[in-house]
């Protein structure tokens, strides 16, 4: 059976047009609806934020008090950090005179005897000093060598040996540590 | 045509409304956004500051004001906050006569007055006066002498050290000897300001512990031995005394 619409068509156009009203009117609605909705939450996120920082500060003026009491705390501890990187500054660049003399010693064999001995602060020494015989001269040079093998010195060196009367073997040593 | 102007006539108050919607969003909630990024970048760094600024207060109430104390005093004994040559001179002199060594003559290279040197506190390096010595007496006693120098306070460093024989002796090595010494007494003016109270707290690490506590071993020379504090009458006469 074939169907006949009753509805002419220019009817039809006019419930078409409706139908797109009302569908464009529900869209704007509803987009003004999420638009005031954003406003508002935004509004709400907004004035929280404010409410922290304004919160914040009060917090940091409360330690800032709270702190400034500890006043004669935080200058003893500023005192004692400025004063360790002086001591820190000085023993990094002293050197120890005494364990550079042990050292020093440790040449000194039977018989030896020095007459001047010169250290300065680049550890480095320069010794006149004599010897009454031969055996304490081999005895010299044997300890010489031996402290160089050790490696107890970066540098050695027998400057001179002389003789005289007064002082059968003298002999000038330079040294570094 | 004759639809579309139908249309806008009927949705004229609608439209109104959403123009009116917008505008609101577009005049005064973009400033607002605006500000907003700006508060949450404080609020981050207000975070941060709390956060430090907290750190800072438990560190400093966990402190101990004795060791505190105690380590400024010897810190300070270490390295003076100006030219303290009274007690760079008693020190040595005490140590040489102690060791029975001769102290001959001694002199000293001042250099500026403090308010001078102050010019000079940003260096890093502590400033140091000079010292020579000239001395006589055994070698050994020398030696001793001179470690318990460098085993001091206030901290001295030796530059150069000069022994000669006094005579020949055909015994040994350990006869007696005249010698001269240079040395550098180190000070250090003190720190003028704290710094920013938000700026964290300089830590004192467990090696300078240790080197506070190898300083604490070090022989000092306390003046307050030869001038005692207590005791000495100051002011007006009391004038009923109790008996």
């Amino acid at each position: 059976m074939k169907e006949i619409n009753l509805i002419d068509s220019q009817k039809k156009k006019l419930f078409g047009f409706y139908r797109q009203v009302k569908l464009f009117r529900t869209f704007v609605i509803f987009l003004n609806l999420v638009l005031v909705l954003v406003m508002g939450i935004f509004l709400l996120i907004y004035s929280g934020s404010t409410k922290k920082f304004k919160n914040n500060e009060f917090k940091i003026t409360a330690l800032k008090t709270e702190i400034g009491k500890f006043n004669k705390e935080e200058s003893y501890l500023a005192t004692i950090d400025n004063r360790l990187s002086k001591i820190d500054g000085i023993f990094k660049t002293r050197t120890s005179q005494t364990d550079f003399l042990t050292k020093v010693k440790e040449l000194f064999v039977e018989g030896y005897s020095f007459s001047s001995l010169e250290i300065n602060n680049q550890k480095q020494a320069k010794i006149t000093g004599s010897c009454l015989d031969n055996q304490c001269l081999s005895l010299l040079y044997s300890k010489a060598e031996e402290l160089k093998e050790k490696k107890s010195f970066s540098g050695f060196v027998f400057g001179s040996i002389s003789r005289n009367l007064k002082n059968p073997f003298e002999i000038g040593i330079s040294l570094k540590d | 045509m004759k639809n579309t102007v139908k249309f806008v006539k009927s949705q004229a108050l609608l439209v109104l409304i959403t123009f009116v919607i917008a505008g609101i969003g577009l005049y005064v909630f973009m400033p607002k956004f605006k500000e907003y990024q700006e508060i949450k970048k404080e609020i981050e760094a207000q975070n941060q500051r709390i956060t430090v600024l907290t750190r800072k207060l438990n560190d400093l109430s966990s402190l101990s004001e004795k060791e505190l104390e105690d380590n400024v005093d010897l810190s300070l004994k270490s390295v003076p906050a100006e030219k303290d040559f009274y007690v760079v001179v008693k020190n040595i002199k005490n140590i040489f006569g102690q060791e029975g060594i001769l102290l001959s003559a001694f002199q000293f290279t001042v250099g500026e007055i403090s308010t001078q040197s102050a010019k000079k506190a940003a260096s890093d390096l502590p400033e140091f006066f000079g010292v020579s010595l000239s001395f006589s007496g055994p070698v050994d006693k020398t030696e001793r002498a001179i470690s318990r120098l460098e085993n001091s306070l206030p901290l001295l460093s030796i530059d150069l050290l000069k022994l000669t024989s006094e005579y020949s002796s055909s015994s040994g090595q350990l006869g007696n000897y005249t010698g001269s010494m240079n040395l550098k007494s180190y000070f250090a003016l003190l720190p003028k300001t704290l710094g920013a109270i938000d700026k964290e707290l300089p830590k004192i690490s467990s090696p300078q512990k240790k080197q506070l506590e190898e300083l604490s071993a070090y022989e000092y020379y306390s003046t307050e031995e030869e001038f005692p504090t207590e005791g000495i009458a100051v002011g007006r006469e009391n004038p009923f005394p109790v008996y």
